[in-house]
Formats: C-alpha cells, structure tokens, sequence
C-alpha cells in the first residue's frame, strides 16, 4: 500500500525505475551478442535497477535515500564512461578516460564530503554539490568524442542500425538533461526549506525514460548487427 | 541543451550519411577511371599487335614473297649442273618458305582475324587446331555454338586473350598432356572453363609471390573492364580449372563490327 501511494504521489519517478526492467530484460534475452561495452551496460541497468527499486522503497517508506544516489554516481560514471573505453579507436582517449574515473571518484567523493556537515547524519545526508554536474558534463564530452570518431572514420555504413549508436543517444539526451538539473538537486532533495521547480523536476525522469526506451533499441539491434567498427 | 543534443544525434546521421554517399560517389569515380584507364591500355594494345601484324603481313610478308619469287628465277637461271649451288638455292627457298609460315603464324596470333569474322567458338576451335598440331597436347572443346549468342568485339576479344593465356599458362607451368576448354551459357552468363591435367596450382599463392603472377592479373585486368570474374578450381587430385564468368550481353547477337580496320586508314577523302 505504502508503494502504491508512493507511486500515485510520484507517478513519473516511479515509472522511470520500473522502466529499467526493459532494457534489461533485453539485455538478459541478448547477452550472448554482448560485446565488453555492452557487458558494462548490462551491469549499469542491473545495478540502476537494484538502486532504483531501494531508492524506491527509501523514498516509499520516507526515508532519505540521497546517500543511495550519491555512492551509484560513483559506479554510473565508471561504467557508463567505460563503455566508451572500449569503442575509442583513439589511445589518448582511452587513457584519458581511465584517468577520468580515478579523477572523478576522488573529486565525487570530496564533494560528498564537502556537501554534508555531518556524514554519520544519514537522516539529513545531501547530494554532492558539484559530482552530478560535472558527470554530465564529462560523459557528454566521451559521447561527442565518440561521434567525431564515428564521423572522422566512417566505419560504420548504416549508423540507424549499430547499436552503440542509439546507445549513445540515450546517454546523451539523459545527461544534457542531467547537466541542468544537476545543480539544483542539492537545493530541491533535503527535507527543509527544499526548492520547488514544480514540473521542471519531473523532466528528467521523463528524459530517463525516454534514454532507457533508446538503450533498450540498441540492445535489441545487438543480434541483426554485423556492422563492426575497426579498432 | 536537449534541444542541442537532439540536434548533435540528427546531425550526426545525416553527416555520416552525406559523407558516406561521398566516399562512395568518390570511389565509383576512382573505379570507372582505373577501369577507363585499363581499356584504354588495352586497346592500345590492340592497335598496337594490329599495327605489327599489318606491317609484317604488308611488308615482311610482301618482301618474302617478292624474295621466293625471285628464288624461283633464280633457280631456273643457274647452273643446275653444280650441285653444290643447286642444294644452297633449294634450301633458301625452303628457309624463305618456312619464314613466310612463321609470319603468317604470328601474324595470325598477334591479330584474331577468325575472331572477327567468325566469333568465338570458331577462333578457340582455330587456336586449339593449331596448337594440338605442334605440341603433342590432346585438346577438348565443347561447346554449343548455336546457343552461345556473340558478343561485342571487346568482350570476345578480351575472353579469346584469356583463353590464350589460360592454355599457354597450362603448357608453361602444369606439364600436362591433356586440356579441357568448354565454353557454355549458365543462368544467364557465359562461362569459360579451362581445365588441364597437370600439376595443379594455388591461385592466391602465385598471385602473391608474384612470380608467376602476371599472367593470372592480366586475367583479371580483362575480366575487369567486362565485368566478369575468375576463380581457380582443383577438379581432381591432379591439374587446375579456371572458371571464367561474363554477363551476356543480349545487344550484340549479330555478327559485329571489326574490331579495327585492318587495312591502313586512308588518307582525309577531301584531299583526294
């Protein structure tokens, strides 16, 4: 009863972790045509998916779940930007995201630090300031990259038809939503004087949906693709 | 920034498209170039064998001729009583005659003329006569000349010169006693099958080493200004088959034009 009321309470957020189970249904009925990205992908929605459904039951039974969020933005840049690693044609690139991760881990982790008074206060734990904008801002930059790579080698004939691709429009329509939102999410997720933005907060899930609807097209390309780009 | 960054993914379909539709217009230029470039080698080629079989048939041949005729005088002027100058004037001739042969056979090879007047069927019967006659090799063609329709002058050119090539690799290279030509139409597309007895080849191998390499590229040079293609079989434990393809080309089923004028052009009929 209490999930149902969370649920009508917050349709939308409801709805985006629940819609995880597609792309990941997928994902189990293609893993045979996984490659290593696709692997890390596969173990990005499973764990979305865990940390959805405990964010879910946090956030049902009122409780703060921000500590959740803030320890997967660790693991969600890692695998996201790793999945990249493993498209790069570039070694340059491919070092500079292993060195991102690492960057980005201690950063995130000093943010985390930085934002909350008290860290044993799990009741009144905030998000990190700055970790979520500057994931967007970076894993942005890893999907345009990829692009300029896509376009400078043309290995790919039919870009429609690669799965990666649509992969990577999902990323990037999740965090240019994310890079705006990101912000705020400090000011808008506490339990006093929090900032209302009415339906701008809803956007994002909107926009999650609509990434998770775009992995789930790339999954499912995964078998009619034969389109592999040389590395 | 969605906005923008549903923009960056349409745009990148669309450059990737454009670019791709590019590189493929690009490549199809690059292509019809080398193969223009090809035909125009190998008509040069052409024109080039017809320019020396003219000239040996019109004057070597010509002055042979004027050179046994003059023997023959000769012959009956001399004193036919020493018979040292008797046995030099008959082995002259003899020699003279035997030249004359020598020409009109190369004559014969360097220009196709059956070929031209009589089609393909005709000039390998031709080609295989002549050759079974000197190398103690056992020739087999087949073929069904009725269904075999002509062809341009360039595609049955281009198939004879392969034949050609495909039958003297065999007696070079594969010490065999016995070749297999077979000419046929399959769903659409003529066929030419070499096939020999003898010690049987790699085609990949001697293309890559290239050695032996010319001729089999040369193959492929003519193949590819007629669309056709080539592969190398091994019919049994001994011996090679080549398979020569070609599409039919259904517009040329009357006898065609030579292949170039065989006599010299004349001169600007204006000026005469």
């Amino acid at each position: 009863m209490v999930y149902l009321r969370f649920f009508e309470r917050y349709p939308l957020s409801s709805l985006a972790v629940f819609v995880i189970a597609i792309p990941l249904v997928l994902s189990v009925y293609r893993y045979r045509y996984f490659d290593k990205s696709f692997r890390l992908l596969f173990i990005f929605l499973s764990l979305d998916f865990v940390v959805g459904l405990m964010m879910f039951h946090l956030a049902a039974h009122r409780n703060n779940n921000v500590w959740l969020l803030n320890g997967y933005v660790l693991f969600r840049y890692s695998l996201t930007s790793g999945m990249f690693y493993y498209y790069y044609q570039s070694e340059r690139l491919k070092r500079a995201v292993l060195v991102s991760i690492v960057g980005f881990v201690c950063i995130s982790l000093l943010d985390i630090y930085l934002s909350n008074e008290n860290l044993a206060d799990w009741h009144n734990h905030h998000s990190g300031k700055y970790s979520q904008v500057l994931e967007s801002i970076l894993i942005i930059f890893w999907v345009l990259a990829y692009f300029y790579e896509l376009i400078k080698h043309l290995n790919i004939h039919n870009i429609v038809g690669y799965p990666f691709f649509w992969v990577c429009a999902g990323v990037l329509i999740f965090y240019s939503t994310n890079v705006f939102y990101a912000p705020f999410m400090y000011y808008i997720n506490r339990w006093e004087n929090d900032l209302k933005l009415g339906f701008m907060e809803k956007i994002p899930y909107l926009f999650e949906i609509v990434s998770l609807i775009l992995f789930s097209v790339g999954i499912w390309l995964t078998r009619s693709h034969y389109d592999i780009a040389e590395s | 920034m969605l906005m923008m960054a549903v923009f960056v993914i349409v745009f990148v379909v669309y450059y990737q498209k454009r670019k791709l539709e590019q590189e493929k217009k690009l490549y199809d230029i690059e292509k019809n170039y080398q193969r223009m470039l090809l035909e125009t080698a190998l008509s040069s080629e052409e024109a080039e064998r017809r320019r020396i079989a003219q000239d040996l048939h019109d004057d070597i041949g010509t002055m042979l001729s004027l050179t046994k005729l003059s023997l023959n005088q000769l012959h009956k002027t001399v004193n036919k009583e020493d018979p040292r100058t008797d046995f030099t004037l008959n082995k002259a001739q003899s020699l003279v005659e035997e030249t004359i042969i020598h020409v009109r056979r190369i004559t014969r090879d360097l220009v196709p003329t059956t070929l031209e007047q009589f089609g393909l069927v005709a000039a390998i019967d031709e080609f295989i006569n002549r050759l079974g006659d000197n190398q103690g090799l056992t020739f087999h063609f087949e073929c069904d000349a009725n269904e075999i329709p002509r062809q341009s002058p360039k595609v049955e050119l281009a198939l004879y010169r392969i034949m050609q090539e495909l039958v003297n690799n065999a007696i070079k290279h594969a010490n065999c006693d016995e070749i297999e030509i077979d000419l046929h139409l399959d769903k659409g597309k003529l066929e030419l099958q070499v096939t020999d007895n003898g010690k049987g080849f790699d085609a990949q191998t001697t293309q890559q080493s290239g050695k032996g390499g010319l001729g089999l590229r040369n193959i492929e040079s003519r193949l590819s200004v007629i669309n056709g293609k080539v592969n190398y079989q091994k019919p049994g434990i001994r011996g090679a088959r080549a398979r020569v393809q070609i599409p039919v080309d259904a517009t040329h089923r009357n006898k065609p034009e030579p292949l170039y004028p065989f006599r010299k052009a004349p001169a600007n009929p204006g000026n005469r």
